[in-house]
């Protein structure tokens, strides 16, 4: 019973860190769809408006190196609430831009907001937990996760459309202050882990540079669609310096490092950064794809692709109980290599979809695709947390968010690259461009195909041998 | 090559890193460091000079025919505007024979457009394609994957138009022809007009059939050409 009851208080506790990472997390996918309405509105341009997506992902990134040491230093709850307070008024501030200049930094103050309160959702979670039924909680933290940018583009599209694109910032508004309250009332406190290691300054130099670069190449990779350009080789060598700088000095000064080399001894947690750092596609280059594929090639509106897409979010609802559970019970490894297969096959009839493609067919194949994201992400983001000390949690995090965030930008690049590589000096027609998102499919499938080899260093347990301990015992 | 072993350096200093008690580990991170840095830097300046190319400019030149034809043998090129503000991008659209069956489609989309008008009786599209042609082995080798043989630099396609052509978006066509249809009287007359204006010139002519159709025809051009320019596009170049 008592144990009941806790489970309870943390399910609740996941409930309402859950609910207040929501708009955050909502904000990043609808404002991609806001991006072309903002640039004929404020009167900007491509490389200023990309800004307002490059901008956030860059402040996110950097705060959570942040995050991750001021949640061992200060109460979590406090730190969640301020948190959400910065969201909140980087909100209000994009919401009222009337240019370029104010909403890039309403965005970037959003994206600070962002940063502590995504982090902290699953650092919080894995301590009220005590780092047990892990694949259960993760099934409850990850449903936004794979949820939102389902819905997000709908909602962000549906906003525009019927209002304007100040209203996918002041949406934020109710939702936070709602956050705010019922997180003011049934958030437990978390107290201070580590009262006095002081900041590390240097990593996060290093590691914040190393982040900045990187995207910064990235981005500037996608948009040129060629490597060999100043603005995409300094950078990206800047970002790969600063990481072997930063490696280097985590080794040296281990006791300082904002993320500790040791968390890499685990197994399972590499191969849970691996994974990570490929999901930019395997779970989320199709979801990069699928909208635009149904805007392009099958016409449908951006309402409309996104209520396509809720056939995916079907999947991973009917699905994700089971998936935590299995995870407590199997272990991530043999989870995700078959949700890997799954997605493989679910992502595979894209490739031979054309404009004439039954919507029901459609919907069928998305299904099973929700399935298989629910598969990967839920016992991935619970695998980077297994065996981990609660004192290296939230470096855990740190560690884990940022290989999200580059992983992200850098599947979207490639996917984009290989789209705008294809279509270059070729009428966009829809049949070239069903060829492009072809070739972005194949790309996709031979990459989440590829993913199983850091998928078998995930945990596994042996339930035969527990079976036969029990029994001895 | 040179790409290739800022990388092997890259991956040796993050292995030594990692490593504390490899024998030499500091000579050989400082000699790995400064081989990166220099090997990074290397790439970056080519990125700019490209070492050991020449850049060559190869030109197409083709002959195109419009799919559009206003009276008084005006012809025009039309193309059709995607996306909007400072992303527009436009296709323009010419036929491959005087048949106008066969059409070709040129996407602006990566490359520069430019329009000029020129003093022949043919329309032409010329394709300058700029790339970077390696001189050296020993450079292509170095730079492989930075500046690769062939690297295209820029493409340009230069539209040379006669005088009695026009260049026209899908929507300003559909207008011009709306304005034609409509100002069908007015036309008649001023083209009327012009062919009074000779005749006072030239009374002898008022007999010669040939001469009087012909410069009705002239004057028909000009007059639908000066139509056709109110509705026509004032940018000389879409990039």
């Amino acid at each position: 019973m008592n144990e009941k009851g806790n489970r309870r208080n943390i399910a609740k506790v996941a409930f309402v860190l859950v609910l207040g990472a929501v708009a955050p997390m909502l904000d990043t996918t609808m404002t991609n769809v806001a991006l072309n309405t903002i640039m004929n509105d404020l009167n900007s341009s491509v490389d200023i408006v990309q800004w307002v997506t490059t901008g956030y992902v860059l402040a996110l990134g950097v705060i959570v190196l942040f995050t991750g040491w001021a949640a061992d230093r200060f109460n979590g709850k406090k730190l969640y609430l301020v948190g959400m307070l910065i969201f909140l008024a980087g909100s209000l501030i994009s919401g009222i831009a009337t240019n370029i200049g104010v909403l890039i930094g309403g965005r970037l103050i959003q994206g600070a907001g962002s940063g502590i309160v995504i982090s902290l959702v699953s650092t919080l979670i894995v301590r009220a937990a005590g780092g047990k039924s892990l694949g259960s909680l993760m099934a409850i933290v990850g449903l936004p996760v794979v949820l939102i940018p389902i819905l997000g583009p709908t909602i962000g599209g549906y906003l525009i459309d019927r209002l304007n694109w100040h209203w996918i910032f002041y949406i934020n508004v109710p939702i936070v202050i709602l956050s705010f309250v019922l997180i003011g009332w049934l958030m437990p406190s978390f107290p201070v882990t580590k009262t006095k290691k002081n900041f590390d300054w240097c990593g996060f130099f290093l590691l914040g540079g190393m982040f900045s670069c990187l995207i910064l190449g990235i981005v500037k990779f996608s948009s040129t669609g060629n490597l060999a350009t100043l603005k995409v080789l300094l950078p990206s060598f800047m970002g790969v310096d600063l990481l072997a700088a930063y490696l280097f000095y985590a080794k040296k000064f281990p006791q300082r490092a904002l993320i500790s080399l040791d968390l890499f001894k685990s197994r399972n947690f590499s191969g849970a950064s691996i994974i990570l750092l490929m999901s930019g596609i395997t779970v989320n280059g199709a979801m990069f794809l699928l909208p635009l594929y149904l805007q392009n090639i099958q016409g449908l509106s951006v309402v409309w692709s996104g209520t396509y897409l809720m056939s995916q979010g079907v999947g991973l609802l009917v699905s994700r109980s089971q998936i935590g559970k299995l995870t407590d019970r199997f272990g991530a490894r043999w989870i995700v290599i078959g949700s890997l297969v799954l997605a493989v096959l679910s992502t595979w009839p894209f490739i031979y979809f054309n404009a004439a493609t039954s919507k029901y067919l459609i919907w069928f194949v998305l299904f099973f695709r929700g399935i298989a994201q629910g598969g990967i992400e839920i016992p991935v983001m619970a695998d980077s947390y297994s065996g981990i000390p609660s004192t290296q949690i939230s470096e855990a995090t740190t560690a884990t968010r940022m290989l999200q965030n580059v992983g992200g930008a850098f599947g979207s690049a490639i996917l984009a690259t290989v789209i705008q590589n294809r279509l270059s000096f070729v009428v966009p027609t829809v049949a070239n461009q069903a060829i492009a998102y072809q070739m972005a499919f194949i790309w996709s499938v031979v990459i989440t195909a590829i993913a199983v080899v850091p998928a078998w260093f995930l945990s596994y347990h042996d339930v035969s041998k527990r079976f036969k301990k029990e029994l001895e015992g | 090559m040179i790409l290739i072993l800022s990388a092997i350096c890259l991956v040796g200093i993050i292995l030594l890193s990692i490593r504390a008690k490899f024998p030499g580990r500091g000579g050989y991170l400082a000699l790995l460091t400064i081989t990166l840095l220099g090997s990074q830097s290397y790439l970056l300046m080519d990125t700019q000079f490209h070492w050991g190319t020449k850049l060559v400019t190869k030109k197409h030149t083709v002959k195109i025919y419009p799919i559009v034809s206003f009276p008084g043998s005006n012809q025009v090129l039309i193309y059709r505007n995607l996306g909007s503000g400072k992303t527009k991008k436009q296709i323009y659209v010419t036929a491959k024979g005087p048949q106008k069956k066969q059409k070709s489609l040129l996407y602006s989309d990566g490359i520069k457009v430019r329009l000029r008008s020129y003093r022949q009786k043919s329309a032409l599209r010329i394709t300058a394609q700029s790339e970077y042609h390696y001189t050296s082995k020993l450079m292509q080798v170095l730079f492989a994957g930075i500046t690769n043989n062939h690297h295209l630099k820029a493409t340009t396609v230069t539209f040379l138009l006669p005088g009695n052509w026009s260049v026209l978006s899908t929507s300003n066509a559909r207008q011009a022809g709306t304005a034609l249809k409509n100002g069908k009287a007015e036309l008649k007359q001023k083209v009327a007009g012009r062919v009074q204006k000779y005749l006072r010139l030239h009374p002898e002519k008022a007999t010669a059939q040939p001469v009087l159709k012909r410069i009705e025809e002239q004057a028909l051009q000009v007059e639908t050409h000066r139509i056709l320019q109110k509705f026509a596009d004032r940018q000389a170049s879409h990039d």
